[in-house]
């Protein structure tokens, strides 16, 4: 795992240098170095998801398969724009996709993950916890937020909202994705297809 | 209600109700979740007026028919004149909107036309941009620009704002007054050195020799409807450089359309353009100038179009001249090559730029991007199209934000 001091010295490389780690807007690595940890706080974007009541009984959390159409309407959702300076109330009970600000891309020989930060966590902000950061991502990253507490929560674009680990991944194990990929909106898409289990949906051996 | 006859009593009450429901209207859209405090701040002053308007309608016994009337006539110009402005302001919050452009257009806002000024961002069901410029009675100090729906999240043509902006400066500088003279002077200069031409257009309207002043005048209003168009396209490639350029192509190539003579030609509108562009450094590849077709003039306007064209062309010199030498003493910044190539570098590595750069300087990196990929139109390349839009709208925010957490903006 890099400690903070290994990320700032990523995040000082300059151009096409292949380890070059890019965090827009910069962290403040002076305050993440002063505390001597192997996490950056990264915050709040602006833009939020909400879902809203459908009359659809259900929604299924698979990929149809290859060539099918999609059987189900797709998750009415909301999306919500909040300026610096306002406020996004969480209500208890309720869950809202969020984004960071910053745009993340790492290198390939990069991995992470992302957790929330205790602090907001014992007041009931629950964050998805050990997110996933690949080699090659690209784009902010979208923050699955839940009040599991009793009283609605005020959040608001800037804060820090989350934290990244980034550890080092063995080279040549992991394709590049390309160039010019993410996104700035909180994302909601379905699972990739999954062959394996296409087949045993589609098994009829009782 | 003694003195009042039924017509004038059912009249009142009429009027009260369409108040009452526009009101309605507004407490409804009051509850709507705004990107920004401007809109509630229109919203507002709005319903304010209309409080007022209402209680003019409270008319003593025995009030004037007459006045009644007047009274309910102005009641529904009113509010049907701004039954628009709260259309306009619904969709201002619908998110298809860039609403990360809210911040520097209004800093260029400010820049121009002054702290106090407000701004609304919207979109419109109609493929024009659009513009109140300041001219909203109700809101005077409100700039309120429309884009097209399909493309109000379309960065890229952001810079056609700066066209909208240059309609409210227009007003604010008072150049109508200012420019009225000399038009009207080289409206009857030009009618003199074409005397076959002056005696067509006085046979075409069926005037004699006394009607020479309808038709200066009416070439006069066509020029003057020029040179504010000429004004605003200048005043937006100077907020915005090459990317003022990219969009108008956009927006109107190849050119074409029936000739409107409120404007120059379309291809005109581009030569004036692009001359201005060379005075003050802009750098462009000229393929944007390059298949403007000719625009067509109808026949019974053409011996106007030759006059007010060639009074326009006399003018633009003194207008753009006016108004880069306003504009430099604003303090308003030409964009800088140096730092479009390196938000150009940044989106060629898939990222945001990271510093602090002008909406015009990440918006030409954009177009350069771009153009220098084809146009990003190809099979397989709308996803990338897409991502280039996040990635001029996130350095827009970073440089919002930067100055932000900086300064007490």
């Amino acid at each position: 795992m890099l400690s903070v001091t290994e990320i700032a010295g990523r995040l000082a490389l300059q151009g096409d240098n292949e380890d070059r780690l890019c965090i827009v807007p910069r962290p403040e690595m002076d305050r993440a170095e002063g505390r001597a940890g192997t996490s950056i706080d990264l915050r709040l974007g602006r833009w939020f998801r909400s879902f809203e009541q459908s009359k659809n009984s259900l929604f299924r959390l698979w990929a149809p398969s290859n060539g099918a159409a999609s059987e189900q309407s797709p998750l009415r959702t909301r999306e919500h724009f909040v300026r610096f300076g306002g406020n996004f109330i969480v209500h208890p009970g309720r869950f809202v996709l969020g984004v960071t600000l910053e745009w993340l891309t790492l290198p390939m020989n990069l991995s992470g993950y992302v957790t929330g930060k205790s602090s907001l966590g014992r007041h009931g902000l629950v964050i998805e916890t050990a997110a996933g950061l690949h080699p090659g991502f690209s784009g902010c990253l979208t923050l699955e937020l839940a009040n599991v507490g009793e009283v609605p929560l005020a959040i608001s674009p800037g804060m820090e909202i989350c934290q990244v680990f980034l550890h080092l991944t063995k080279a040549g194990s992991v394709k590049n994705p390309g160039a010019l990929s993410g996104q700035r909106k909180p994302g909601l898409s379905l699972p990739a297809r999954d062959p394996v289990f296409e087949r045993l949906r589609g098994t009829n051996l009782g | 209600m003694a003195g009042h006859n039924e017509a004038s009593l059912l009249r009142l009450s009429s009027a009260r109700r369409r108040i009452d429901a526009f009101l309605d209207q507004i407490d409804g859209l009051a509850t709507s979740s705004f990107p920004h405090d401007d809109a509630k701040i229109a919203l507002e002053t709005i319903r304010l007026q209309f409080v007022a308007l209402r209680t003019r309608l409270n008319m003593p016994p025995g009030a004037a028919e007459a006045l009644i009337d007047q009274t309910c006539l102005h009641v529904a110009d009113q509010v049907s004149d701004y039954t628009e402005v709260l259309g306009f302001i619904l969709r201002s919050t619908n998110v298809r909107n860039a609403f990360e452009l809210h911040f520097a257009l209004k800093k260029l806002i400010a820049r121009t036309l002054g702290p106090d000024v407000k701004l609304l961002i919207s979109s419109e069901w109609a493929f024009v941009p659009f513009t109140y410029p300041m001219s909203i009675e109700m809101l005077p100090d409100f700039v309120l620009i429309g884009s097209p729906a399909p493309e109000s999240g379309n960065v890229l043509i952001a810079p056609l704002a700066g066209h909208e902006i240059g309609h409210s400066a227009w007003r604010k500088y008072e150049l109508f007054n200012e420019y009225s003279a000399i038009v009207a002077q080289t409206v009857a200069e030009e009618l003199a050195q074409h005397p076959k031409i002056e005696e067509a257009l006085l046979h075409q309207e069926q005037l004699d020799a006394l009607g020479a002043g309808i038709v200066r005048d009416r070439c006069g209003k066509h020029a003057i409807h020029q040179l504010e168009e000429v004004f605003c396209d200048l005043f937006g490639l100077y907020l915005f450089g090459a990317s003022y350029l990219f969009a108008y192509d956009f927006l109107l190539a190849p050119g074409g359309y029936d000739r409107n003579l409120g404007y120059p030609s379309d291809a005109r509108r581009m030569e004036i353009l692009w001359e201005a562009a060379a005075q003050i450094g802009i750098h462009a590849d000229d393929a944007v100038t390059r298949r403007w077709n000719v625009a067509n003039c109808r026949a019974d306007a053409r011996n106007t179009a030759s006059i007010v064209d060639a009074v326009t062309d006399q003018i633009v010199p003194k207008i753009r001249d006016d108004l880069f030498r306003r504009l430099s003493d604003l303090d308003v910044r030409l964009p800088d090559d140096e730092t479009i190539s390196s938000v150009l570098s940044a989106f060629q590595r898939g990222e945001p730029h990271a510093r602090s750069a002008s909406l015009a300087e990440i918006i030409s990196a954009g177009w350069r991007f771009l153009r220098s990929n084809d146009g990003m139109a190809a099979e397989g390349q709308r996803k990338q199209y897409k991502v280039l839009g996040d990635l001029m709208l996130k350095s827009i925010e970073v440089a919002e934000y930067l100055e932000r957490s900086t300064t007490d903006a």
